[in-house]
């Protein structure tokens, strides 16, 4: 009885610190909060939402698409969600949140599926302010039946990884680390981080940092060398799994709007769902990996680097969209 | 799994809970057993098979030596317990080492060079539990001891999951006989257990992990940094390195005490010595008493004269310094340990200690040779910190500042000044905070403690560092 009681107590002191801190301190939102906010608030003009990767976020220009979707009379409005290393099945829990709120214009969803079908839950990018901020209560169910889905034979990997993910929800709610974060925001430490920042990698980081950027800025002979290659490469027309692009297909379905899915103009060779190839409910699938059907896009002088367009690129990228999204909506029409 | 990380809290919960709720010993020592190899296991289940063997060789050659009459076949079972012991130690821990200065050494007078290295991942806290069992069997075999019939009880002592993998390293006859009266959550000291827990957390998480984040960039690059950084960043590591392992040793022991057991001391305010003979006493305190008994004494200990003490001390650091890994910053920093610990003492035989010199004004002397001996510390932890020698010999001698040079905050400084008079406060007044902790009301306590955990959590960094003592 007395275990019971000091437990209550201390709980009672646990979570009376955690009010009045919320109560006392403000509320400073996270990356993902503040990009959600910003697209729940622009949503009621969104007729076209593109949600994927940082081949949305930072490749499509939503100003550039409804600027072009009006020359060509295009009654399109777009709108965005992309994050860095967003992956294909955790787009799930994302639709559903997204789409949980009131969507009066919206007609499709496309997604970048791109980065394939898996989970960016990387142990270099545990807890991590992003992946912290992500981990909330809706998540566990999702999390618990991919993880239940999946490989049966990796079960004890799974376990762990789950295990993993339970750590990042307590950490979320008990709000573990806010506190140094927001001494940072205080700027008691303002002077340390940029001395930290600015440090040289040692040589060895140094050369593979060299090796790493020279491998994503080919140029030249280099490039044009690794752009054949993507050619070729899509003429074998590699095809991989379709059932988890046809279940987004569903949820979205659930929404009362349509999805498309979208190959982005990477370097390097993506398959494309089976399920896109034939059948009367067939997936539509917008491939930009292509370099003979999208020569401009693979012009050395719209590259950024091997994954991403440079500002040249984004704009064209966008505009090429529209046209092709026009083209679709007439098409499903 | 890290003390500081959730999942432990959880497994921590469920251990408590059954270990409790158990109402026989036997039942509550499998339990204890069953949960300390998960909690090994958790890091790489294959580890269970070495320490398991480990487990039953020695419980083996234990039971096999007072059947024993004859010296020298009580000395081969000694041995090969030794040898069990030393060659996983060796084979995980220093046989890459090994051959691969065998190989740079060949390559430097000329002959071609040789790749023998094997691909092996160093098992958690193996010198730990290696010391821990080799100190049972030299103690059954020095007859100081009796082995202990009872596989479930030896194993145990072995795993013992708050002390697994970083310490303190236990001894046989202080812990098996623990096992021989019945546990009581009554004689348990719950709120000792949970002070102890959370001054541990917040020495690790809130200070060392913290700290960490600020000069892990100060050690990979010294020279980007100024000079005066780099003293900074010395003194600072210094101060890491004992809240990272006092703070896990008061989790373990704070964890032990809550299942009813008690676990050795193994830090005393080290930073407040006045010279190396007394630091050693102060820091690390099970390792460096294990080497003592194991080591320094039977090497002939002070015996010798001080020429002798000293050669003793030399060859018991320079081993404890290779204990703690394969490194040659390992090795420097024994040495350097070694060798002061032997000039301190030949000093104090012919001068009679640093005192003597201002005896007129004790007070002084006491702070200047606790300085000394802190800067000596900070120093050898420097070299021990960087890694390799190259990088501690740029640290020292590298140019005071760069066209670029980068310069840590300020505030550190201040930081550092108020972790060195709380080390001091603490110590200070550590029995009062004891005797507080067990006199204010289950009303005020228990909603503070919660308080506390949650304030504690607000400054735990995000990513939780291991502990530095974990890779040794």
């Amino acid at each position: 009885m007395g275990f019971v009681k000091n437990f209550l107590l201390t709980a009672l002191g646990f979570l009376l610190v955690i009010l009045v801190r919320g109560a006392v301190l403000p509320h400073v939102p996270g990356v993902i909060e503040t990009r959600t906010a910003s697209l729940v608030a622009s949503r009621r003009s969104c007729s076209i939402l593109f949600l994927g990767p940082s081949y949305v976020g930072n490749m499509i220009e939503p100003k550039a698409f409804n600027a072009e979707a009006k020359r060509i009379g295009f009654n399109a409005t777009a709108c965005k969600y992309g994050t860095e290393a967003f992956k294909g099945y955790e787009l799930r829990l994302w639709i559903e949140r997204l789409l949980a709120h009131d969507w009066p214009r919206l007609k499709v969803v496309v997604i970048d599926i791109t980065l394939g079908d898996t989970i960016g839950f990387n142990p270099d990018n545990w807890f991590k302010p992003r992946t912290l901020e992500w981990h909330t209560a809706s998540a566990v169910p999702w999390l618990f039946n991919y993880y239940r889905k999946r490989a049966p034979g990796r079960a004890p990997e799974h376990a762990r990884l789950f295990v993993s993910h339970l750590e990042h929800v307590a950490a979320h709610y008990l709000e573990i680390g806010q506190g140094t974060e927001a001494l940072d925001r205080l700027r008691v430490m303002e002077r340390l981080v940029p001395a930290v920042a600015r440090e040289e990698p040692a040589v060895d980081a140094k050369r593979s940092v060299r090796e790493a950027k020279a491998k994503k800025n080919l140029k030249g002979a280099a490039y044009e060398q690794q752009v054949k290659k993507l050619a070729a490469s899509k003429k074998k027309r590699a095809f991989g799994p379709s059932q988890w692009p046809l279940e987004l297909r569903d949820v979205v379905r659930q929404r009362g709007a349509e999805a498309y899915f979208l190959l982005a103009p990477v370097l390097y060779s993506r398959a494309k769902p089976s399920a896109a190839a034939a059948g009367p409910d067939r997936l539509v699938l917008l491939d930009f990996n292509d370099p003979e059907r999208y020569p401009e896009l693979y012009a050395e002088k719209v590259r950024g680097n091997t994954s991403h367009l440079n500002r040249a690129g984004i704009p064209l990228y966008s505009k090429i969209l529209a046209r092709k999204l026009y083209r679709q909506s007439r098409r499903a029409r | 799994m890290i003390f500081t990380q959730p999942v432990f809290f959880l497994f921590f919960a469920v251990t408590f809970g059954v270990f409790w709720a158990l109402r026989g010993e036997r039942a509550r020592r499998v339990w204890l057993l069953v949960a300390s190899y998960f909690f090994y296991g958790y890091w790489d289940y294959r580890f269970l098979a070495l320490i398991l063997g480990c487990t039953v060789f020695d419980y083996t050659v234990a039971l096999w030596l007072p059947r024993v009459d004859a010296p020298a076949k009580r000395r081969l079972f000694i041995v090969a317990s030794l040898c069990a012991n030393l060659g996983v130690l060796g084979l995980f821990k220093y046989y890459n080492f090994f051959v691969d200065s065998a190989s740079e050494l060949l390559r430097a007078v000329g002959l071609p060079r040789f790749d023998a290295t094997l691909k092996l991942v160093l098992p958690a806290g193996i010198s730990f539990f290696t010391f821990q069992s080799m100190s049972y069997t030299i103690d059954v075999y020095r007859r100081e001891i009796e082995p202990r019939r009872n596989f479930i009880d030896f194993a145990t002592f072995i795993a013992f999951f708050p002390q697994l993998v970083a310490g303190p390293i236990v001894r046989a006859k202080t812990f098996l006989p623990q096992f021989d009266t019945p546990r009581r959550f009554a004689d348990v000291a719950v709120r000792q257990a949970l002070y102890l827990f959370a001054v541990g957390y917040f020495k690790k998480a809130c200070v060392a992990d913290n700290i960490a984040s600020v000069i892990d960039p100060l050690f990979s690059q010294p020279t980007a940094f100024h000079a005066a950084d780099r003293v900074l960043g010395a003194a600072l590591y210094s101060v890491q390195i004992y809240c990272d392992f006092s703070g896990y040793t008061d989790m373990a022991v704070g964890a032990a005490m809550l299942l009813g057991y008690e676990l050795a001391k193994n830090f005393d305010a080290p930073y407040l010595s006045r010279n190396l003979r007394e630091f050693w006493q102060r820091w690390h305190i099970s390792l460096s008493s294990w080497l003592r008994d194991y080591l320094y004494i039977p090497l002939g200990g002070n015996r010798g004269g001080p020429w002798g003490a000293s050669r003793n001390l030399m060859i018991t650091m320079l081993l404890g310094g290779l204990w703690h890994g394969a490194n040659w910053t390992f090795l420097l920093w024994g040495f350097l340990h070694g060798l002061g610990l032997a000039v301190h003492r030949l000093w104090t035989a012919r001068v009679g200690g640093g005192g003597a010199l201002l005896s007129g004004s004790p007070r002084l002397a006491t702070i200047l040779s606790t300085a000394f001996t802190f800067f000596w510390v900070a120093a050898c932890f420097t070299i021990f910190r960087c890694a390799d020698i190259g990088t501690a010999f740029r640290f020292f001698v590298g140019p005071v500042a760069r066209a670029e040079t980068l310069r840590l905050a300020p505030d550190l400084w201040l930081i550092l000044a108020f972790l060195g008079v709380a080390h001091f406060l603490f110590k200070r007044y550590a029995q009062d905070l004891r005797a507080f902790v067990a006199r204010v009301p289950d009303l005020a306590f228990y909603p503070a403690l919660g308080a506390i955990a949650a304030t504690l959590l607000y400054f735990t960094p995000l990513s939780a560092e291991p502990f530095i003592y974990f890779q040794f």
